[in-house]
């Protein structure tokens, strides 16, 4: 038990969340998860989908994978930083191609499988983003 | 060492001992016969020496004869001969008294047979039958020849005899009368064209004997160098032939060695391909995994942990696990070890390959239609055809990340006719440059760089088609890409 984890879901609930992965088993999972720290947690199979549901909501964090059908990651990242250049994109991705390319399009970058100490540091590095 | 060169060895082996017995057989003939030669020829000079003291001894008995006979002084040596004692002036005395007497040529002839005998090699004897002079009585060959001539009408005869371990030839000459003999032997009966008697003629064979050993000798000695010289060149031109098939050998031999070690590199490279695609197939499962563990943590540090859930985000890591497990099988199943042919449909060898790459397409968003028509199953090495397929697809798969293609696609179409099953593998990344689709299928070309490419992927699947499969593979650009075909005869 780490109360500090309580904490941190205390700041960051209220952000509006966009979560993007063709893998239906990973966004089921990833989704739960981000649900227990964020209230609102919307998600998209492609990226696509993401780019149409950030055109019409504002969410402060998108999740995203890379390799996606229809329009991958880094060509929706690129759309989202358009839009809305202070939106907080973390990319989770199993490829290991162009690392430098995804580094460079995202806030923060992790490789699949995600630890729960990678997820406790995307937390805190939204809170010291929005100053929460 | 491989069969066929021992073959094309043994071959030459036989060969060798053919040639070898025939030039050993021709030129002992050809000794042979020399050796014969010199032996006639040993023959036919004695011989003519014989006939020329025959021809000698008639020219000087003729000479006597055409005189009638020649006066000498009587001496010791040659006394008044008794048995001419009938004829008229066999003695002469001369106006100053000088006495003089008769030689006929038969007497003269001993005298000269016997003052000059063996003076040229050859002893002459002059004999008859029928007798003047019982001092000139025939021996008993001679006697055989006398009677040969008189039964046979032949006129002369000759043997080689031996006698006191030395070597002669014995020869004699009929003597045929003519009008002159009758002077003397007219009293004898004889008419002209009678035989009378004979010389005969005695030469010891040593000088020929010798002759013809010294010449046998050189003969001998110059076959065997030729024979020496012949094997020489014979063993020179069979160590050259062998020494050039057993190069061929190792040239073969080397030459498969070559081939087992590009075989071996590109099944290391398709297994390195194999295992990133191993990589890529268990990230996915194994984030999952890791997300629901996460999702337990999470619950922990909340406080908010219950059963349901945990048995719940259990469920999920069992499910995950299962399709682990199955990834191996597909993986074990790929590296099964490919010790024996075995009846297979084309159509589920593709299966297996896209089995494990499927997944690699659709994360890069390339789309896969099949369209198959294949009902005869054939007797391959299916691992290498699979080997094969992979390859092409990989290749495809990063020609339409490298250019980038929209709607990047693979069409897979696998059909028969009636001698064979026939793959086709279209992309629709743009096509192959000309200068490359000529050297496509050769070693060590690649277009990817030494890092990520062997050079030695279309190689092999040419190699393996060809050779291990005894189909043909070929590629053409097609409307926005390229066409790889793979014949493989049903037979």
């Amino acid at each position: 038990m780490n109360p500090e984890i309580k904490e941190l879901k205390e700041r960051v609930k209220e952000l509006n969340i966009l979560y993007c992965e063709d893998e239906d088993e990973m966004r089921l999972g990833s989704k739960l998860f981000l649900s227990k720290f964020f209230v609102s947690v919307d998600d998209a199979s492609d990226g696509k989908e993401g780019l149409d549901k950030f055109k019409q909501k504002k969410y402060q964090v998108v999740f995203t994978d890379i390799m996606m059908p229809n329009m991958d990651g880094l060509e929706m990242l690129k759309n989202i930083n358009e839009l809305d250049k202070d939106t907080f994109t973390v990319t989770l991705t199993a490829s290991e191609a162009s690392e430098e390319k995804i580094k460079r399009a995202s806030d923060l970058y992790f490789r699949k499988p995600i630890t729960y100490e990678n997820m406790i540091t995307v937390m805190k590095e939204i809170v010291n983003k929005f100053n929460l | 060492m491989h069969e066929h060169y021992n073959l094309k060895i043994e071959k030459l082996n036989n060969y060798y001992i053919k040639i070898f017995a025939i030039v050993s057989v021709v030129i002992f003939l050809s000794l042979s016969f020399s050796i014969y030669n010199e032996y006639q020829h040993r023959k036919d000079s004695v011989l003519e020496h014989a006939k020329n003291s025959f021809i000698k001894d008639l020219m000087f008995r003729k000479w006597v004869s055409s005189h009638g006979g020649v006066y000498v002084f009587p001496t010791k040596e040659t006394p008044p001969n008794p048995y001419l004692k009938d004829i008229e002036n066999r003695d002469l005395v001369t106006t100053d008294g000088q006495r003089l007497t008769l030689m006929n040529p038969a007497y003269t002839l001993r005298e000269l047979m016997n003052k000059f005998e063996g003076m040229y090699g050859a002893k002459g004897h002059i004999t008859s039958l029928n007798l003047l002079n019982p001092n000139n009585k025939p021996s008993e060959w001679e006697k055989k020849a006398l009677k040969k001539f008189e039964d046979n009408g032949e006129l002369d005869y000759y043997e080689f005899l031996t006698k006191d371990n030395k070597e002669y030839i014995y020869y004699m000459h009929a003597l045929i009368t003519k009008k002159s003999c009758l002077k003397c032997h007219g009293k004898q009966g004889y008419k002209v064209g009678d035989v009378r008697g004979g010389i005969s003629i005695n030469i010891p064979m040593d000088k020929y004997n010798n002759n013809f050993y010294k010449t046998v000798k050189k003969i001998v000695f110059i076959y065997i160098i030729f024979y020496f010289l012949s094997i020489l060149g014979l063993y020179y031109t069979y160590r050259t032939l062998k020494e050039s098939i057993i190069t061929q050998e190792r040239l073969y031999v080397e030459n498969q060695r070559k081939e087992e070690i590009m075989l071996a590199q590109s099944r290391n490279a398709a297994m390195g391909e194999m295992i990133s695609m191993i990589a890529h197939q268990w990230r996915q499962p194994i984030s999952v995994i890791a997300m629901w563990a996460n999702n337990i943590e999470a619950d922990v540090d909340m406080e908010e942990l219950n059963e349901d859930d945990c048995k719940d985000y259990a469920s999920n890591i069992l499910a995950q696990t299962q399709h682990l497990s199955k990834t191996i099988d597909d993986f074990k199943n790929f590296f099964r070890p490919d010790k024996s042919k075995e009846d297979i449909l084309i159509k589920d060898v593709m299966e297996d390959c896209l089995s494990v790459v499927e997944k690699s397409l659709q994360n890069n968003n390339i789309k896969i239609i099949k369209n198959y028509d294949n009902s005869t199953e054939l007797n391959i090495y299916s691992r290498e055809l699979l080997q094969v397929y992979i390859n092409i697809i990989k290749n495809a798969k990063e020609a339409l990340l490298e250019n980038g293609v929209k709607d990047a696609q693979i069409v897979i179409d696998i059909y028969e006719n009636k001698d064979s099953v026939i793959t086709e593998i279209k992309d629709n990344a743009l096509g192959i440059k000309d200068d490359v689709i000529v050297k496509i299928f050769d070693p060590y070309f690649t277009t990817k760089g030494v890092k990520s490419g062997t050079g030695l992927g279309l190689y092999m699947s040419k190699t393996i088609i060809e050779k291990h499969l005894n189909g043909e593979i070929e590629v053409e650009n097609i409307d926005n890409g390229s066409c790889f075909r793979i014949i493989i005869p049903k037979v």
